[in-house]
């Protein structure tokens, strides 16, 4: 992913940098790459000058005058397809550091997090898919919420505390399973109340195609904030086809990551 | 916090989006000018933009009360020659406000000229554009 560091106004603010895996996940020794002019660090610990976290000190060869908060601009894609999910309105990042010196990073349940204080989801432009179907790892506060929404006026999964029944817009009928389990879906209402505020792994698959288009995830289509995700976000697979055969070997594959359930 | 919904007009032969756009960036770039941005600068943008359902009409949805740091290199150069419609005299008051700011911060409230149209949240609503919410 890339990241944004957040100084206050002090040196180095709003650089960006690309950032590596370190064994398999986002830490603070993951090596940084592609950085904005003058910057030096070569990890993520010294990029944000986090101080000493977990017995490793990291230095501070930028001389930021304090611990900078880390946001997510872009979430880059894992699949080899490059369609990197984006947030190119500040205001709208999410982040994954929150600037308290000697901090780790987000996290949930052990693993880093990508938190929502009052930021927004992301964009990504997708080829036509046939059967959406989508593997997400989340949790969220007690606000309504969407996951996808293709375009205007659509959305593949939405809770709030409406008694609609429409759950999915222009999107066909939803199936959803919440750590594995298949959900009975009545109303919104329902749907959100039975989602909970803990770590779930969310797997959904609607039956209507979707024609190329941006969409936004974790966000709704406008923007608004009262329909994001919060507050974090750990892992968000799209596939374009139905993989309702490959389900339960996907959600053994993430929970045996996460250790969800 | 006081959210404020700025509708842009077509001008300069861009739409209403494609100014609104411009101006977003031009409000990031008094925090990161285009002198110290990186071409693999992901972040361009300010604040969030709502479209009008019906009109396409495109509004900058900002903040009055955020203050927004002024970076010691700001070139307002761009930002002005998006703003035709703004008295001469108004620029150059923005500039000293600007000038006399660097390396500090100002509310935004204070960055919006008189020309602009500003909506409350209630205006903007009873304006239409938010009909789209969750059926």
């Amino acid at each position: 992913m890339r990241v944004r560091r957040d100084t206050a106004g002090g040196t180095g603010d709003d650089d960006e940098a690309d950032i590596a895996f370190d064994s398999g996940v986002i830490s603070l020794d993951s090596a940084i790459s592609n950085a904005s002019a003058g910057v030096t660090a070569t990890t993520l610990g010294q990029f944000l000058n986090v101080g000493t976290v977990g017995g490793t000190t990291y230095t501070n060869p930028d001389s930021l005058t304090g611990t900078a908060i880390a946001y997510i601009p872009e979430w880059k894609d894992q699949s080899g397809n490059n369609a990197n999910a984006t947030q190119s309105v500040h205001s709208l990042q999410r982040r994954i550091h929150n600037g308290t010196t000697d901090a780790d990073l987000q996290q949930s349940n052990g693993q880093p997090t990508l938190f929502a204080s009052s930021g927004g989801g992301f964009e990504v432009s997708l080829p036509q898919l046939t059967t959406p179907f989508c593997s997400m790892v989340f949790d969220r506060n007690n606000n309504d919420f969407t996951t996808w929404t293709p375009r205007n006026s659509a959305w593949m999964a939405l809770g709030d505390s409406s008694t609609s029944t429409t759950v999915t817009s222009t999107m066909g009928t939803l199936t959803a399973y919440k750590n594995g389990s298949q959900m009975t879906i009545t109303t919104r209402a329902q749907f959100a109340t039975d989602i909970g505020s803990d770590q779930l792994l969310f797997t959904h698959t609607t039956t209507q195609a979707q024609q190329a288009s941006t969409w936004k995830f974790a966000t709704y289509y406008t923007n608004n904030t009262a329909f994001n995700i919060k507050p974090s976000l750990q892992e968000n697979i799209m596939w374009g086809t139905d993989q309702s055969d490959n389900r339960t070997g996907i959600e053994s594959d993430i929970n045996g990551f996460f250790g969800i359930y | 916090m006081a959210t404020v919904y700025l509708p842009v007009e077509p001008q300069l032969g861009m739409t209403s989006a494609e100014r609104a756009e411009a101006i977003d960036a031009e409000v990031w770039a008094l925090r990161r000018p285009d002198s110290v941005r990186s071409p693999q600068d992901i972040t361009r943008y300010y604040y969030p933009r709502i479209t009008h359902p019906t009109t396409g009409q495109v509004a900058i949805v900002g903040d009055t009360e955020e203050n927004v740091r002024i970076h010691p290199d700001v070139d307002l150069t761009k930002l002005l020659a998006l703003l035709p419609e703004v008295p001469q005299a108004e620029k150059d008051g923005l500039v000293m406000f600007i000038d006399a700011n660097r390396g500090g911060t100002v509310p935004f409230g204070q960055l919006i000229p008189s020309t602009s149209t500003q909506l409350t949240e209630v205006e903007a609503e009873a304006e239409g554009w938010f009909p789209d919410e969750p059926l």
